[in-house]
């Protein structure tokens, strides 16, 4: 124990046990200073003197806290974690992750439905593969705008009008599989250990990682895949067990006929909005007016960004968007405007800081 | 207000946990993870990445909790593990922002009394609060943990990582800044006695 007799004022303020004595009121403490304060009355003074400042010292914070809702998705996200990868590394969710995925790759399949195939008609093996896995979500798009969809490995959909996407809540350890009805585009994160795929009526799609958009109405006649950049295989489903795929790369489309149940590849002339080389060149900016970014981001991604025009419209942004998820893109936008994103009901809102 | 030793109940909740208790994890995620947001925060005001590493340390303390020691307090010991990542993981996620290592920490002392002081003990709060809230970033930090968070010193230096010297040090130099304002103070005391 520390010499506490020449002790001052300004001694004790920093004194550990005398903190605890007075803060914290601990047995041991207490036994002592009483002892000792009876055995040196010359320092009841400065030690009362002490108490009372020590007692009323008061952290005052600014308002920053964790929102229930950010603890609770937090929470979900650890569950997850916890639950599915126990101990093997996994991709973070960090800006700079999006930034060294190597393969950017962006696929858009459209696919359809016979129009004579009878509505109730009953499901197929792959539609009852995955219905066997638990907490199925539904997001389904009767609206006439595009909608978000997120999910939890962190990809991203956009959901076209008349769409159905149907996924886990938690993708399972081997593969992440989605199922689609309809038109829908999708940024996938990166996670080479299970790859990404996306099923519809009658082919299978199958990434490693990145993004890609799917179209697949239950009433058209053919699919169609077209990759934007990077690499994906297609494959029917009837075939899904034999090893009948069809590779894909930039700039390829590949459309799936259903009265003769074949393939058939082509190059497309014109690069894809959102291959590699346009994006580069179209997401990086300087000193860009907000209003001026946000167009590009509707018309890349065919989706609506709400706003308020004359706050933020004219604001100046130097940034390059190009290897980013649009929710990514978004947030980052809206980080440096100090903004809140958010997005309800798969709608993109900015809007002004809550505090 | 809550101690810094770990109550019983956290001890049975924390051997519950080690033995893969999920309710008991999920408490300690909801009782620490705010206290753990704010303290970051301070060090580095980026609240995204501040959440991220939060969320992280959570997840290495489940992948972990098979070979971590029988600790006294798993507060000391979240609280060492978020320090130690943001300052592993800020360089990397805004090169532009770096942690420098004179980072402010930002947060304001006060002091307020509940009863009625005498002049003298107002006079003297009013000055110490100035003194502390003119400390350089890891002395506030110091005291943020002490007279916020209830720490004490050996914890304190446990979580960042300095010897319990390097706290003493650390308050001496807050001291000396003190010191230099003490007597300045006991010049106002005296000097109407002296006219």
């Amino acid at each position: 124990m520390n010499d506490y007799t020449n002790y001052e004022v300004n001694d004790f303020i920093y004194d550990d046990f005398f903190i605890t004595w007075v803060r914290e009121r601990t047995p041991e403490s207490i036994d002592f200073w009483d002892k000792w304060l009876l055995e040196h009355p010359e320092q009841q003074k400065n030690i009362a003197i002490a108490f009372n400042i020590v007692s009323g010292i008061t952290v005052n914070l600014p308002k920053t806290k964790l929102s229930n809702e950010e603890i609770a998705s937090m929470s979900a996200e650890i569950a997850l974690r916890t639950s599915e990868l126990q101990n093997k590394p996994r991709l973070k969710i960090y800006k700079q992750s999006w930034t060294k995925v190597a393969a950017i790759l962006l696929l858009f399949i459209s696919a359809g439905l016979w129009v004579y195939i009878v509505k109730n008609e009953t499901t197929t093996g792959i539609y009852q593969q995955i219905s066997i896995e638990k907490n199925l979500n539904q997001a389904e798009n009767n609206s006439n705008k595009p909608k978000i969809v997120r999910l939890s490995d962190g990809s991203l959909a956009i959901l076209q009008p008349g769409s159905t996407l149907t996924f886990p809540n938690v993708f399972n350890d081997k593969q992440r599989v989605v199922q689609l009805s309809g038109e829908a585009f999708f940024e996938i994160a990166h996670n080479k250990s299970k790859p990404f795929l996306v099923q519809t009526k009658e082919i299978t799609t199958k990434v490693l990682g990145t993004s890609f958009s799917v179209e697949a109405f239950d009433d058209d006649e053919y699919a169609k895949v077209s990759v934007t950049t990077g690499r994906v295989s297609v494959s029917m489903n009837k075939d899904i067990n034999q090893q009948k795929s069809v590779f894909l790369l930039p700039n390829e489309e590949l459309t799936f006929q259903q009265h003769n149940t074949s393939f058939k590849k082509k190059q497309l002339h014109s690069p894809l909005p959102l291959s590699t080389p346009v994006i580069e060149k179209t997401f990086s900016f300087h000193n860009a007016p907000l209003a001026e970014i946000i167009e590009k981001l509707e018309m890349a991604y065919g989706v609506e960004i709400q706003y308020d025009k004359h706050m933020y419209g004219n604001m100046k942004i130097t940034a390059s968007l190009s290897d980013r998820p649009l929710d990514e893109k978004v947030k980052l936008i809206c980080k440096a405007i100090n903004a809140d994103c958010s997005f309800p009901d798969g709608m993109i809102i900015i809007e002004k800081e809550h505090q | 207000m809550e101690t810094s030793r770990t109550t019983s109940k956290e001890m049975e909740l924390w051997n519950l946990f080690r033995n893969g208790d999920k309710t008991a994890y999920a408490y300690f995620i909801h009782t620490y993870s705010n206290s753990l947001f704010n303290y970051g925060y301070r060090i580095y005001t980026d609240h995204d990445f501040v959440k991220d590493c939060v969320q992280e340390v959570f997840i290495e303390l489940w992948n972990r909790r098979n070979s971590i020691n029988g600790t006294n307090s798993i507060k000391w010991y979240l609280f060492k593990s978020v320090r130690l990542r943001i300052f592993r993981e800020a360089p990397k996620w805004n090169k532009n922002l770096p942690l420098e290592e004179d980072y402010q920490f930002a947060v304001e002392f006060n002091i307020e009394h509940q009863l009625i002081v005498d002049l003298e003990t107002q006079e003297l709060s009013s000055r110490i609060k100035s003194v502390l809230n003119r400390l350089p970033g890891r002395q506030r930090e110091i005291m943020y943990l002490r007279f916020y968070e209830n720490l004490n010193f050996d914890e304190i230096s446990t979580i960042m990582q300095i010897s319990k010297q390097s706290v003493h040090n650390l308050l001496q130099k807050a001291y000396h800044n003190f010191r230099k304002d003490w007597s300045y103070l006991l010049a106002i005391y005296f000097l109407p006695i002296q006219q």
